[in-house]
């Protein structure tokens, strides 16, 4: 079922458990209902995704704007939902999972929007399909190639200040297609000749490209093979002072990914559907770090093994089925040396511009972390009601090659281990009324340890799963014709989380303890308005709260990355060939610890700071008034749209952290984006 | 002062602000430097400690200078070079004046090196080695509330190795001595000048040289690949005055630079009278050398 809505309506739906998805058909942006709910006639006009300010017409970008989502640093690129750790959420293209939405700095998705057809931000209590993670879930799904029955071929041109990019398909025989689209960013040759070195040192102006390629190969009505290609490619680089051993600092980073799957899909005459997807996948991120005499380089290559399929079938009108196993085997090398406490993780006490402090240790070491889950879901209709209870069964696989640090010649001993954890989930919605529906959304997640942290050196070999539970309730309140109101509560809390070991003396290789608790809580209210068809937009607000601490004791202190408040206020017009959009944000300041002192190392000559209470203050509120302008000349085949951002229109001087001298004595403000205007082209045939 | 370019069109301009006197520029006393005799002490060792502390008017005795030893190792979640307890707790005076003897405690390499302490409860975590091999000592120092941090490096021998590469590292290995500061010079234009008579409001270009033995080779045990890796100490420089401005706060020479001197340019003050300038020079296995001068300017 589908129906065509705004990209606001999407927005304001994703906030609830599998519901809202955000679409590109083509080049037109709609929405779609889940099976698991009905999104229904948002009967709003169609402004397209590409008209939201900031957003620069890309997918992922949008998805910073919905509720839930916290407003990312400046140069941050990470996905905070719900007060999830960005390294918990999870994204699928196609049914692959890839280890990141963005590109280095966040300035970009890693798949061009022309590529894709849906895609979908679930914060918390999804079904049993999905797991590995305890926060969130994006799912993006390719859009299909032109067919000879509408378009032989279709493509697309966009040039702005940040890259430039592509997107074309064709219709091949008879059923068949193949769509590609790339992206190659240059904005850090523009920004080399046009900004301070000042600002250049502090902020690392990335190199990105990425690629995406389908072939579909119809083998007959209701049946088809696809084979979906994704790369992409990043790399960063600042260099500051180097006029003495001591001063020099350095950052280089590098992150690239590949995925290669086949995709078999099948529709059956009694309604039923089938999917497989074996797919096979690179990974590669290096960072190395100078500051002073410390230094940090880590390189983790990955290769990785996939597989899933999927089985649905209605058993009645009433009652759906689906069966299915999600599988994925991660084989990773790692080389890593410096400092243990860089780069900085979760939880870590730290101040802008501190120097790198701490040892030079080394380690190497190989890690395979396996995850096969088979799952099965149902969903029943009796009277108003509708239940989709779920189980997931995760069996995880952990081993790393190593269970202590490397000693002369003792052999190298690893270890490898098999455990089980259930993850039943349950989503029940109530048809109260005509006007009101009612939500409920839990579940059991579990992810398993990255491989970076099975070092005995670094981290701890002896990790194991950490675990989540998610409640969401909510209700869909519609006010008149034109007016939707979504309150939502969340609420997840998470144990066994990975964190630095905090004793003075801890045990050999446990530099990493599995004794974390967490919990996130809060509730958005979301208001939709389409008040007329060439006006629609929303206005969200999330109240909410994240917190960390250690089991053995330790009170709850703030996530590095809460954000109490967040308001968003999108609107959309359109007129005589003109889109208007503009976007407005409130952010409460993330959590920062007050240097209360200093002191000189006198080994060094650099002064290091002496810290107050962890997380105790905040950056000062955020705001921003964003606007957008596009004009679209349609010439026959062609559609020409130039546009115009302007970010943060009030000048406003956001700050986006704290800076201190170098005695740590006196503290200033690094501030963000000036008033901003960015130009860009788009060419559509 | 915000120093971004406003004008930049696009995206992430950030203003990055400039705050403060820079750390070379003595406003008030501080403690700028101190220096262990020897350069490197093994468990027992006594070792004379001597401190720097500047104010505007000169050099000062600092006998109510505190010292004290800290035996609390640092956390491996601290992102600090000693824990953030040697700083906050109450520590035991060592000793006190501006320079001292105290021994070396007989446990410090279980607490600071690579033997872990002694443990009930099975292996403990050693401390990790700096870039250069080296594990350290600290001891606190306290004049008033002025706070600072001086480690010992110890002479700990090699943990996680063979015999056969222990006892290659222990015919290799020098204890680190502390580098030698030999003289300092002042050149206005290419003209040499005397410190004695600088002329105000000028350029000077201040050149510091050191003894040829001061960058000592050394090998750092590399645990990976069980290999021994030669290296030279790299030395830098930090320039302190009471008046007038560095171009730089510290200066100095990579390992692979061999030449014995640096430079820094000094603009010297519009008002005449006796500036004083100190000199910290620092290698990069924690040994240290100082010296004070007081300069003339005259108009």
């Amino acid at each position: 079922m589908r129906a065509r809505a705004s990209v606001f309506a999407l927005a304001i739906l994703a906030a609830l458990p599998e519901t809202a998805v955000l679409a590109t058909d083509g080049y037109e942006t709609v929405v779609i209902a889940s099976p698991a709910r009905e999104v229904g006639e948002a009967g709003l006009s169609t402004p397209e995704l590409r008209q939201i300010p900031g957003a620069q017409g890309d997918a992922g970008k949008a998805l910073e704007n919905l509720p839930g989502v916290a407003r990312p640093g400046l140069g941050g690129g990470e996905l905070v939902v719900w007060g999830a750790a960005p390294e918990e959420t999870r994204v699928v293209v196609d049914g692959m999972e890839i280890p990141a939405l963005y590109h280095l700095g966040g300035l970009r998705s890693v798949v061009h929007s022309g590529f894709l057809r849906t895609v979908t931000l679930v914060p918390g209590g999804y079904g049993a399909e999905y797991g590995r993670g305890l926060g969130g879930l994006v799912r993006l799904a390719s859009r299909a190639p032109p067919v000879y029955a509408s378009q032989s071929y279709q493509g697309e041109l966009d040039v702005d200040v940040l890259d430039a990019s592509f997107e074309a398909g064709t219709a091949v025989g008879n059923g068949g297609g193949v769509l590609a689209a790339g992206r190659v960013g240059y904005l850090d040759r523009i920004l080399n000749g046009a900004l301070s070195s000042d600002t250049r040192r502090l902020f690392p102006f990335p190199r990105y490209r990425d690629f995406q390629g389908k072939v579909v190969f119809a083998l007959r009505d209701d049946e088809k093979v696809e084979v979906i290609f994704l790369t992409s490619s990043d790399a960063s680089s600042i260099a500051g002072n180097t006029t003495t051993p001591s001063s020099s600092a350095e950052q280089d980073r590098n992150q690239s990914f590949s995925r290669l799957g086949v995709r078999y899909l099948r529709r059956f005459s009694e309604g039923s559907s089938a999917s497989l997807i074996p797919f096979v996948g690179w990974e590669q991120t290096r960072r190395q770090e100078i500051a002073g005499q410390g230094r940090a380089d880590e390189s983790i290559t990955s290769t990785v093994l996939g597989l899933r399929g999927e089985y649905g079938a209605p058993l009645s009108p009433r009652l759906t089925l689906l069966l299915g196993f999600d599988g994925l085997l991660t084989l990773s090398g790692v080389q890593r040396s410096g400092s243990a406490t860089l780069p900085p993780r979760e939880g870590d006490i730290v101040a802008f511009g501190q120097p790198i402090s701490g040892g030079a240790s080394t380690d190497t070491w190989s890690a395979s972390i396996g995850n096969l889950a088979p799952y099965a879901a149902s969903e029943s209709t009796l009277g108003h009601w509708r239940l989709t209870p779920s189980l997931r069964l995760d069996g995880y696989w952990i081993s790393p090659s190593r269970s202590t640090p490397e000693n002369g010649v003792t052999p190298r001993a690893g270890s490898s281990r098999l455990s089980w954890s259930p993850a039943p989930r349950l989503a029940i919605t109530h048809q109260t009324g005509s006007w009101l529906r009612a939500n409920l959304a839990l579940g059991l997640y579990h992810q398993a340890p990255s491989p970076g942290d099975l070092s005995a050196v670094f981290g701890s070999p002896t990790l194991g799963v950490a675990h989540a539970v998610h409640v969401v309730a909510g209700t869909d309140m519609d006010v008149g014709r034109h007016f939707t109101v979504r309150p939502t509560l969340f609420y997840r809390h998470m144990w066994e989380l990975v964190m630095r070991n905090p004793e003075q003396n801890p045990p050999l290789a446990q530099a990493l303890v599995q004794d974390g608790v967490g919990r996130a809580f809060g509730v958005q209210i979301v208001l939709q308005f389409s008040p007329h068809p060439a006006l629609s937009g929303w206005l969200a607000y999330t109240l909410s709260r994240s917190e960390r601490r250690h089991a053995s004791g330790s009170s709850y202190r703030l996530f590095d990355q809460d954000q109490t408040q967040v308001l968003t206020f999108v609107g959309n017009a359109s007129f005589r060939g003109f889109v208007v959009g503009t976007r407005f944000r409130l952010a409460t300041g993330m959590p920062r610890t007050p240097v209360v002192g200093s002191y000189l190392d006198t080994t060094t000559g650099q002064y290091q700071p002496i810290f107050g209470q962890q997380n105790s203050i905040r950056l000062p509120i955020f705001y921003a008034l964003d606007l957008r302008v596009e004009k679209h000349f349609r010439r026959r085949w062609v559609d020409v749209a130039p546009y115009l951002e302007i970010l943060n229109l009030t000048n406003r001087a956001n700050v986006e952290e704290f800076a201190y001298d170098e005695q740590f004595a006196s503290r200033s403000n690094i501030t963000g984006l000036p008033i901003l205007a960015v130009a860009g082209l788009s060419v559509r045939f | 002062m915000c120093r971004s370019r406003l004008f930049a069109f696009l995206l992430l301009a950030g203003c990055v602000p400039k705050m403060g006197n820079p750390a070379s520029l003595i406003t008030q006393e501080r403690i700028i430097g101190a220096r262990g005799n020897p350069g490197e002490a093994a468990p027992g060792d006594l070792v004379h400690y001597a401190s720097l502390v500047a104010s505007p008017s000169g050099t000062v005795d600092a006998q109510d200078l505190s010292w004290s030893l800290c035996k609390l190792r640092k956390p491996v979640a601290e992102n600090t070079p000693v824990s953030q307890a040697c700083l906050t707790d109450d520590l035991a005076q060592s000793a006190q004046g501006g320079s001292v003897a105290i021994q070396t405690p007989s446990a410090a390499c279980a607490n600071f090196g690579p033997f872990a302490p002694p443990s009930s409860s099975g292996t403990l975590r050693p401390s990790d080695p700096d870039a250069t091999g080296g594990y350290y000592q600290p001891l606190r120092l306290d004049l008033g509330v002025e706070q600072a941090i001086f480690r010992e490096r110890l002479s700990c021998g090699l943990a996680g190795a063979s015999l056969a590469m222990s006892q290659e590292f222990r015919g290799s290995y020098a204890a680190n001595q502390n580098p030698t500061l030999v003289s300092l010079s002042a050149l206005v234009g290419e003209t040499p000048a005397s410190l004695d008579a600088l002329p105000a409001s000028q350029p000077i270009r201040l050149v510091a040289t050191w003894s040829p033995d001061s960058a000592e080779s050394y090998p750092v045990f590399d645990s990976s690949s069980q290999t021994l890796v030669d290296h030279r100490e790299a030395l830098w420089l930090s320039w302190f005055v009471t008046a007038g401005a560095f171009d730089d706060s510290v200066t100095g020479r990579e390992e692979d630079d061999t030449a014995v001197w640096t430079e820094n340019a000094w603009q010297s003050p519009a008002t005449a009278g006796v500036v004083f300038l100190w000199l910290v020079l620092r290698d990069s296995r924690g040994g240290v050398d100082f010296a004070s001068y007081a300069l003339t300017v005259v108009p």
